[in-house]
C-alpha cells in the first residue's frame, strides 16, 4: 500500500496501548479472543523514550496435583508407591507442557497472521489468581479473556475463569 | 514512446484509485463502534477517559507529511463513541401522613425536570471530553433499571465494544449492593470491557 509508510495501514499500533495481555486456554472463545484484540487493538508505536507496545499471550496450566486429579496420600493400596511418584509427576508435567506448547503455537499462529509484537507466557497455578498476579506484575493496561456464557448454575458448580471472579 | 507513457499513468491511476477505493471499503468495515455507559459515579467518567485515552488515538504531528493524504481516512478510523445513559425511573412516593396525600403531579414534574437536567448536563460534561479528543460521539438516553437498559441497548446497537465503569466493590458488598458490571458482563452479548477505577 503506497499511501501509508506502517505496513498494515490500520492496525499497525499508532495507538495508546501499552501492554495487552490476552489470557488462552486452548478453547475457541479464548483464541475468538484473541483474534478480537488482534483486529481492534491498537498498540504504541515504537518511539525513541518508550517501549513498543505488546501483545502478551498467557496461559496457565494447572498445578500437576489437580491434573493428576488425585492426592497419592489419600489411595491405601490403589495409589502409587513412593518411588513411582516423582515419575507420575514428570510425566504429568511433561504432558502439561506439550499441551500448553500446542496452544501457544495455535496462538503465536494466530498472531503471525497480523504484523504484531507478540511475547509468550506461561504459570502454573489457579487459573483466576494467576492471572491477576501476572496482570499487576506486568503493569499491563488490559486484559483479554474469552468468556464461555454459561448460565449462574453451571457456573456456580465449574470451576473456571470468569471476569466475576478477577473483579 | 509517448502513446506508451500515457497508457502507462492511466493504468498507474487506475489501480492507485482502486487501491484507495479498496482502503476506504476496509476502513469503513473496521469502524470501531463502541458504547459506554456513563452515569454519575465519577467511575464510570474515568472509563470514558480510558477509552479515549487508549482505544483513540489523534492523529500525531510526527506523520504530518503522510498525514495530509491519509488525515481523511484516518478520521474515519477513529470509529465512533455512543455515549449511554440510563434514567432511573421516578417511583410515586406515597407519604401516609394522611388519607388522600400523595405526591402531587406538579411535584413529578419538577422531579422529572430536575432529571432531565442531571442527564443533559452529564452527557454534555461526556460530549466536550470526547470533542477534545476529537472523537465524533452520540449521546443516547433510555429509562429504566440500568444494567437491563444497557444489556438492551447493546443488543439493539451491536457495538464492537460496551464499556464500563466499575465501583471497585469487594465480593460482600457486591453481593449486597449489586454490580451492574457483573451483570452486564455475564448478560451482554458482545465484548465488554471494564475499566477498574483508578488506585
Amino acid at each position: 500500500m503506497s499511501q501509508f509508510e506502517g505496513g498494515a495501514p490500520t492496525m499497525s499500533g499508532i495507538g495508546k496501548l501499552g501492554c495487552v495481555i490476552v489470557a488462552v486456554d486452548g478453547s475457541d472463545e479464548s483464541m475468538d479472543a484473541l483474534k478480537w484484540a488482534l483486529d481492534n487493538l491498537k498498540l504504541k508505536l515504537r518511539e525513541d523514550d518508550s517501549e513498543p507496545g505488546t501483545f502478551v499471550i498467557l496461559h496457565v496450566q494447572s498445578l500437576p496435583s489437580i491434573a493428576a486429579g488425585l492426592n497419592p496420600g489419600a489411595i491405601p493400596f490403589g495409589g502409587p508407591s513412593d518411588l513411582e511418584v516423582p515419575a507420575f509427576t514428570a510425566a504429568i508435567e511433561a504432558h502439561q507442557r506439550r499441551i500448553s506448547e500446542a496452544v501457544l503455537a495455535h496462538a503465536l499462529k494466530i498472531c503471525s497472521e497480523k504484523n504484531v509484537n507478540v511475547k509468550t507466557q506461561v504459570v502454573i497455578g489457579d487459573p483466576k489468581e494467576m492471572i491477576c498476579e501476572v496482570a499487576r506484575n506486568l503493569h499491563g493496561d488490559l486484559l483479554v479473556m474469552g468468556c464461555r456464557s454459561f448460565g449462574p448454575i453451571k457456573r456456580m458448580f465449574l470451576v473456571r475463569e470468569f471476569l466475576g471472579s478477577l473483579l | 514512446m509517448e502513446t506508451t507513457c500515457t497508457s502507462e499513468t492511466d493504468a498507474a491511476d487506475q489501480k492507485r484509485m482502486k487501491q484507495q477505493q479498496q482502503a476506504m471499503v476496509e476502513v469503513e468495515k473496521k469502524q470501531m463502534k463502541v458504547m459506554v455507559a456513563i452515569d454519575e459515579s465519577e467511575g464510570s467518567f474515568h472509563a470514558l477517559k480510558w477509552v479515549l485515552d487508549h482505544l483513540f488515538f489523534l492523529p500525531s504531528s510526527s506523520s504530518a507529511g503522510e498525514a495530509a493524504e491519509a488525515e481523511p481516512t484516518q478520521n474515519h478510523e477513529q470509529g465512533m463513541l455512543i455515549l449511554l445513559h440510563v434514567q432511573q425511573p421516578l417511583v410515586n412516593y406515597f407519604v401516609p401522613a394522611g388519607p388522600g396525600i400523595y405526591a402531587a403531579p406538579v411535584m413529578m414534574e419538577s422531579v422529572k425536570k430536575a432529571q432531565e437536567q442531571n442527564s443533559a448536563a452529564l452527557l454534555a460534561r461526556a460530549s466536550k471530553l470526547c470533542k477534545e479528543r476529537q472523537v465524533k460521539a452520540e449521546a443516547m438516553i433510555v429509562n429504566g433499571e440500568p444494567k437491563e437498559m444497557i444489556c438492551q441497548a447493546a443488543e439493539q446497537i451491536h457495538p464492537t465494544l460496551l464499556v464500563v465503569g466499575s465501583r471497585g466493590l469487594g465480593m460482600i458488598k457486591r453481593a449486597f449492593l449489586g454490580s451492574v458490571s457483573d451483570y452486564c458482563a455475564h448478560h451482554v452479548e458482545c465484548p465488554i470491557l471494564i475499566v477498574k477505577p483508578p488506585k
